[in-house]
């Protein structure tokens, strides 16, 4: 769960960050290897992945989620991208909105589903998990009853 | 339509130092040039360069002028250490070193793909070029 949620937190952070710089929020560098081995075939909803897979021919793992291919890093990294990704639309509020929406009904959500299923619930991991949707509450709609 | 890319870190040294390097033919017939944002601690490669615009240490700021200046489209990733005290304040910090100048083409990336600070859990067996990137992290920096 650790690695789930610094993932999620990063991604906060950078899309912070892209947008008080006028950028389309942040995407994620990864590969399958990573998904698959580490966050066990996770991946955060609606995130953008620049992909890393070696093994195939360049630019073949561009897709409508997968905007950029690395595929060698000999001599050094290289990559395809698909040129949309060049001055991509900036997140407008509802985007905003939307991706913190998402969040809290799909990863949350999830949080919650799997603690449901355990023999014994734990109330700590709950109450983070509640802690952490106030959180969202005040981070896109200010203080509760403010 | 596609665009070539390639990216870059600290290891790659000041630009100076570019053209006489393996990679460089590859620098220059890429469209995009992705930077990695970090400030090095001593003893890493970049440590002694303090960028004049942000007063970081590290070669990102400069490499992204440089990128700016020879026409190309830049942009930049950030390295995602898993099991620190405060990873949105690590994942900034490290997007302090891009310099206010240079306006970027593209949305930022984080890199997720540290293997350190836990187990493998799921039984996938990484294979050995991505394995290898951990190591090149770790000469740029330490595991904080």
């Amino acid at each position: 769960v650790s690695r789930l949620q610094d993932v999620l937190d990063a991604r906060i952070a950078a899309d912070a960050w892209a947008a008080s710089k006028g950028l389309p929020p942040s995407g994620g560098y990864s590969g399958d290897w990573y998904r698959l081995g580490y966050l066990g075939g996770w991946w955060p909803e609606g995130w953008l992945q620049w992909w890393a897979d070696y093994s195939k021919p360049p630019g073949a793992l561009l897709s409508d989620t997968v905007v950029g291919h690395q595929y060698t890093s000999t001599p050094v990294d290289r990559s395809l991208f698909d040129d949309a990704e060049v001055n991509a639309p900036v997140a407008n509020g509802c985007t905003d909105l939307i991706n913190a929406l998402a969040y809290v009904c799909d990863d949350l959500g999830a949080q919650l589903a799997a603690e449901d299923k355990r023999p014994n619930i734990r109330h700590t991991v709950v109450r983070q998990i509640i802690a952490e949707m106030a959180r969202v509450r005040e981070q896109m709609l200010g203080p509760k009853g403010g | 339509m596609t665009i070539a890319a390639i990216d870059i870190s600290n290891l790659q040294g000041h630009p100076d130092t570019w053209p006489s390097q393996a990679w460089w033919p590859y620098y220059v017939a890429a469209d995009l040039v992705l930077v990695q944002a970090i400030e090095p601690p001593a003893g890493y490669p970049g440590h002694d360069f303090i960028d004049p615009e942000t007063g970081k240490r590290g070669y990102t700021g400069v490499a992204l002028r440089k990128i700016k200046a020879d026409g190309k489209l830049a942009g930049v990733y950030v390295w995602l250490w898993n099991g620190l005290a405060d990873t949105r304040a690590n994942i900034l910090a490290r997007l302090a070193t891009v310099p206010a100048s240079v306006h970027l083409d593209v949305r930022p990336y984080v890199d997720v793909e540290d293997t350190t600070g836990g187990t493998q859990a799921f039984g996938v067996v990484a294979p050995t070029p991505m394995t290898a990137r951990i190591v090149r992290q770790l000469q740029c920096e330490p595991r904080p």
